[in-house]
């Protein structure tokens, strides 16, 4: 497959929803996302599921890969990164699995994205404009990401966390190969900022996840902060490719 | 007995025993290798240590000259450092490889994910193809 072919006359949208075990939610959102947007696709990446997300998304004739290991949410949203260069999308959006994602506010990233000349954008539940009710651990640990980033690239981000995003072309030619396979969200930001990408935010409304638990709660952020944190130095320190 | 005699006899038994352990251990990597349950190039790395230790241990005067380079009075208690240092490398030796068969790994599982997807997409393409040719005919 040729990677570079592209057509030029109406972008081709790719909606990449990494699922681990989501049989409760998948093909909602699936469904949800192909009628979001005119000209949309939809591919699940099955990161292995050990419930029956897989069967669903063959009865349900989802689009979909299905990885033969767990690879975590960086390499899943990566795998979707490497289909849509192989198959010439134009633009990639990411979306969870698990129904917090609102695909009806997909046109909100890609309008905003082409309006601003943007790389990428992240759907962000604490950009201005937004009034959203969140717990103060989740906060201040959103804060002082934002700070850290803001430190080693300049630009406030101030939902690094968000899984809720849009890339071009050219953000994806630099994401399929060198997306982060730990903490990806800002481990992602930081690597676009700091490659020369254009990155903004837009605020959306998210929803209440449909099933499941996040895993960054109570000690988990703290640890997840120093992770991060960690991760972050380490990406400005790294030789750049 | 003298004791600078007997502590260095007591210090000789050392490095004869660490000369043991060294060909024991070289051994069984030999051993491990035979049975192919570790690889030529893993075997190395991890030779390096009895054949290291089996070096500093019959060389005596080189452990002293060592030793008294590093300010070490006993000269066989320079064997700990030694070996300390000769298994972190290895233990980062093989963290490097085991970083780099993840990598690996993870581009391997997403192409045969994507090969997958296209197999799939073709079989659906050809059973399309069959089931309007069926109803033409």
């Amino acid at each position: 497959m040729d990677g570079n072919k592209k057509t030029m006359a109406t972008p081709r949208i790719l909606v990449i929803i990494p699922a681990f075990n989501e049989e409760k939610s998948i093909a909602s959102v699936a469904h949800a996302a192909a009628a979001a947007h005119p000209g949309i696709e939809v591919l699940v990446v099955n990161d292995c599921s050990t419930d029956t997300t897989a069967a669903i998304l063959r009865e349900e004739g989802i689009n979909h890969v299905s990885l033969p290991v767990n690879l975590g949410i960086g390499g899943a949203v990566q795998t979707g990164f490497l289909y849509a260069w192989e198959n010439g999308h134009d633009v990639a959006v990411q979306v969870d699995g698990d129904g917090q994602h609102p695909p009806q506010q997909i046109g909100l990233l890609l309008d905003a994205m082409s309006r601003n000349g943007w790389d990428a954008v992240i759907g962000s539940r604490y950009a201005r404009g937004n009034q959203i009710v969140s717990s103060l651990a989740r906060r201040i640990g959103g804060g002082v990401l934002g700070a850290i980033i803001r430190l080693g690239t300049g630009q406030w981000v101030s939902d690094p966390t968000s899984g809720f995003r849009a890339y071009n072309r050219r953000a994806l030619e630099y994401l399929r190969r060198n997306y982060p396979q730990e903490y990806p969200e800002p481990i992602c930001a930081i690597e676009l900022l700091m490659n020369g990408y254009k990155l903004g935010e837009v605020p959306i409304v998210m929803q209440e996840r449909q099933h499941g638990q996040s895993s960054i709660q109570g000690l988990n952020t703290l640890l997840y902060m120093i992770k991060v944190i960690f991760a972050i130095i380490i990406v400005r320190i790294r030789r750049r490719r | 007995m003298p004791d600078t005699a007997h502590t260095y006899m007591y210090g000789n038994r050392i490095l004869y025993l660490a000369i043991g352990a060294g060909l024991l251990f070289l051994l069984f990597i030999i051993q491990l290798v035979r049975q192919r349950k570790l690889s030529e190039r893993f075997a190395l790395a991890w030779m390096i240590i009895p054949v290291l230790l089996i070096l500093f241990s019959s060389n005596r005067e080189l452990l002293e000259r060592l030793a008294v380079l590093a300010g070490i009075a006993y000269a066989p208690a320079l064997m700990i450092p030694i070996i300390f240092g000769l298994f972190t490398l290895v233990s980062l030796y093989f963290s490097i490889k085991a970083c780099k068969s993840e990598q690996q790994l993870t581009k391997l599982a997403q192409e045969v994910a994507l090969l997958r997807q296209q197999i799939w997409q073709l079989s659906q393409a050809k059973s399309r193809e069959n089931e309007s040719s069926h109803s033409k005919s």
